[in-house]
């Protein structure tokens, strides 16, 4: 081998640990800034989120007899543990913000996996029924689900062509998850900024850390009241329109259910009436869903139809325009608990 | 603009139509070669005109025909932009157009001729090579080389920079304030402009960076498509550093052709007129567009006409003297007429363009310039203030960097720092992960 060859050699090997040292670097600086950013700001969201997912999967297989599943209205609508105490039952509730048909099933076909409950309570949201983008309500469930093939398969039905790039960012880089928390570093120069030359700093209310709190078995809570003068009754509700799809992932989970021999009940958590009358659709949302619950040969609760004529919940019982607090979850038991007693009978 | 599978075949008509007609070219002596030359220019700039312009020229012959009262109802063509159409004609033309000239060989392998029209890093937006600079390279053997590999990377990255953290930043306030004018001020308008200048030119600039990068990582060589054009010191000087590929491609076969400077002054400013309004009408279907390059070639003829003016003004003042100030004025008053005709550029219409400019000369004066502004920016959704001083931290750096590129070759720089440069690397890739903008905005030149 003649020296010029050696040399070449050299000079290729020490490229090589040049750019092995340049990745190690990087990967270590890029995991350290991920971490600092993370410390900036609790996410509680995802904490939250985690500690669901982390109650349910410690449950004996097999142990839940009633499941409930949805949006964030159902999360602070369902209290299994009333439930539990009057029908001497096992339940969950495994609802996450915004969850969509198309995330509920394969959130369903996840618990399904350690789980065969004998009822299902599905919490009918229209405005799940037609998001044709459901990326962000992916992504709470996204990394609780344990199954490979079901991660994935979520990942590739719901995220969009344009949106890939950045869901696989969040999944491999700390420092791109996090990267929102650099305004609060932004933020925590200029109030020093301030500070330093005496300029009156106005303390923003932190969002989230008093409005709800995290029970147990899926359920949250909060003891707000929703302030109805403050609703903009003035701005027209936002168009709506049906998604197909997301239609399609619910006649699967009513497959599923099928299949799998377990009873399905369609519920509508109410909402303040002065909301249902604003919405003006309410009745056509509601016609629709008893269609399908009709065709299926399922029962479909819309407890606003229930409130319009028993006035059961008012408006102290919410704690926004979409989910009740407390007090409104305890009325709801009431009202549920000998409906759903019929169905696991 | 999108990519359709069965738009490959326009691609493929061009491409085959010009290779034959380059083989005729070069073996033909006769009259008969204008001919062959003339069918090029028709398919190329036909095809162009069928996708990009004929609904342009139908909707503005039906608003004469009504306002005449004629009889006139052909509905427009319902089709979609083919992916990089403008580009690759262009570059496709001016081959043909140099094998006539003689200055080039036609090429004769096919494959090699495709791959010159439609070479994946600038077959989208730019930029426009020439056969000269480009064939030539498809016929050498390009093996791995790990410096090429290495600079073609360093090139991509800041691309990448100045497209994702400066240019998409930019473009959610431009976009909030252009796209909705009547719920803004004058003071919203004139940021949003400035904004524009740096947005168009970081995306722009940072696409040809992207390109260039990726063909260097394979030993290609492309043009430079942008110098420095904001530290330009006239309107002429800017189009002789803005979209070069582009600039230089109507000097060389439009303005030449028509007798460039070598005739008239009344022919002069006509022919300065033609190019940069063609120019503008390269870039879109859009009265808006004619008007930004008409505009341009405006400025150069006033330019022409003041020019022994302005060197009677320095010789009385003696501004030798005073080069630096005197340069930094030049500057700066480009700037300013360059900004306002990318307000046209921008605009969705010649209406909104002039709301916008009278929007703007009607609260010059603003005593509350500072706190509409902040109050704009944080009416729109995920922008704020953070985000608009950030904006213009970004320009001044951008700003910084071009100025010292001036004096130095700033990637030969950090290189010579040895592992120092590593900092400046991860610096870079850190600031593309935490502060990108990682939306649904396209690059901007793709749409034309």
């Amino acid at each position: 081998m003649n020296r010029g060859e050696n040399r070449m050699k050299k000079d290729n090997r020490t490229r090589a640990i040049k750019v092995f040292l340049f990745l190690l670097i990087f990967i270590v600086l890029e995991r350290g800034i991920g971490l600092m950013l993370m410390n900036l700001k609790t996410d509680e969201n995802r904490i939250i989120n985690g500690q669901m997912w982390d109650e349910f999967y410690k449950m004996d297989k097999n142990e839940i007899d009633i499941l409930f599943q949805g949006s964030s209205k159902a999360r602070f609508a369902y209290n299994p543990v009333l439930f539990d105490k009057e029908l001497n039952v096992t339940s969950f509730n495994f609802s996450t913000p915004l969850q969509t048909p198309k995330v509920s099933y394969y959130a369903l076909k996840q618990a399904l996996e350690t789980q065969t409950p004998k009822l299902l309570v599905y919490d009918i949201y229209w405005n799940t029924f037609g998001l044709k983008h459901d990326t962000m309500p992916a992504f709470y469930v996204f990394d609780s689900i344990k199954n490979p093939l079901l991660k994935y398969g979520l990942m590739l039905s719901t995220v969009e062509d344009d949106e890939f790039a950045s869901f696989f960012l969040q999944k491999i880089s700390t420092t791109y998850r996090y990267r929102g928390n650099v305004n609060v570093l932004i933020s925590n120069v200029i109030s020093a900024i301030k500070k330093i030359s005496g300029v009156a700093i106005v303390q923003k209310k932190p969002v989230n850390s008093e409005d709800y709190k995290y029970s147990n078995k899926g359920f949250f809570y909060s003891d707000k009241v929703f302030e109805i003068d403050k609703f903009n009754f003035n701005q027209p509700p936002s168009n709506f329109e049906w998604d197909d799809e997301q239609f399609e992932y619910f006649e699967k989970i009513i497959e599923l259910c099928k299949s799998k021999k377990i009873k399905m009940v369609m519920v509508a958590a109410p909402i303040p009436k002065p909301i249902v009358e604003y919405l003006k659709r309410y009745d056509e949302f509601s016609a629709r869903f008893q269609y399908i619950a009709d065709k299926n040969k399922i029962e479909y609760i819309d407890l606003n139809v229930i409130n319009s004529k028993l006035n059961f919940i008012g408006n102290e019982d919410f704690m926004d325009s979409g989910h009740a607090n407390q007090n409104g979850s305890i009325k709801i038991a009431k009202i549920l608990i000998p409906l759903l007693k019929k169905q696991i009978q | 603009m999108a990519f359709i599978p069965i738009y490959l075949l326009v691609l493929g008509v061009t491409i085959t139509v010009d290779y034959f007609v380059g083989i005729v070219l070069e073996r033909m002596s006769d009259n008969r070669r204008k001919l062959f030359l003339i069918l090029s220019i028709v398919t190329n700039i036909g095809i162009l005109f069928i996708f990009k312009y004929f609904n342009f020229f139908n909707s503005n012959i039906e608003s004469v025909a009504n306002f005449f009262h004629w009889n006139y109802s052909y509905e427009g063509l319902k089709l979609i932009l083919p992916i990089g159409l403008s580009f690759h004609t262009f570059q496709s033309l001016s081959y043909i157009i140099e094998v006539y000239k003689g200055n080039q060989k036609a090429e004769h392998n096919y494959g090699i001729f495709a791959l010159y029209v439609m070479f994946y890093p600038q077959l989208v937006a730019g930029p426009i090579e020439r056969p000269q600079h480009m064939l030539h390279q498809f016929h050498e053997r390009h093996e791995f080389n790990f410096d090429n590999f290495l600079d073609g990377l360093k090139i991509m990255l800041w691309g990448m920079f100045k497209k994702v953290v400066i240019a998409d930043r930019l473009a959610i306030f431009v976009n909030a304030v252009y796209n909705n004018p009547e719920s803004h001020t004058g003071s919203s308008f004139v940021i949003a402009t400035i904004f524009f200048a740096f947005q168009i030119y970081c995306d722009f600039s940072g696409y040809s960076d992207i390109a260039r990068g990726a063909a260097k990582t394979m030993g290609f060589e492309l043009m430079v498509n942008f110098d420095k054009p904001y530290l330009s010191k006239s309107v002429d000087e800017f189009w002789k550093r803005w979209h070069i590929s582009l600039s230089s491609w109507f000097k060389d076969y439009v303005y030449i052709p028509l007798g460039g400077n070598r005739v008239s002054e009344s022919r002069l400013y006509f022919n300065l007129l033609i190019t940069f309004t063609l120019s503008g009408f390269w870039h879109g279907a859009n009265w808006t567009y004619l008007f930004w390059g008409g505009l341009n070639g405006l400025y150069l003829i006033v330019a022409l006409q003041t020019k022994r003016f302005k060197l009677k003004i320095s010789k009385v003042f003696r501004m030798e003297k005073y080069s630096s100030v005197v340069d930094l004025i030049s500057i700066a008053s480009t700037f300013v007429l360059i900004c306002f005709s990318w307000i046209f550029f921008r605009a969705k219409d010649i209406h909104d363009a002039l709301y916008i400019i009278k929007s703007i000369f009607l609260s010059a004066v603003n005593m509350n310039f500072i706190e509409s502004l902040i109050k704009a920016a944080n009416s729109i959704s995920n922008f704020g203030t953070v985000n608009l001083l950030l904006s213009f931290i970004l320009i001044v750096f951008l700003i910084g960097i071009e100025m010292i590129q001036s004096k130095i070759v700033v990637r030969e720089y950090i290189d010579s720092l040895s592992y120092f440069s590593w900092a400046v690397y991860y610096f870079a890739i850190i600031s593309i992960i935490v502060l990108g903008i990682f939306s649904e905005t396209q690059f901007i030149y793709f749409q034309f």
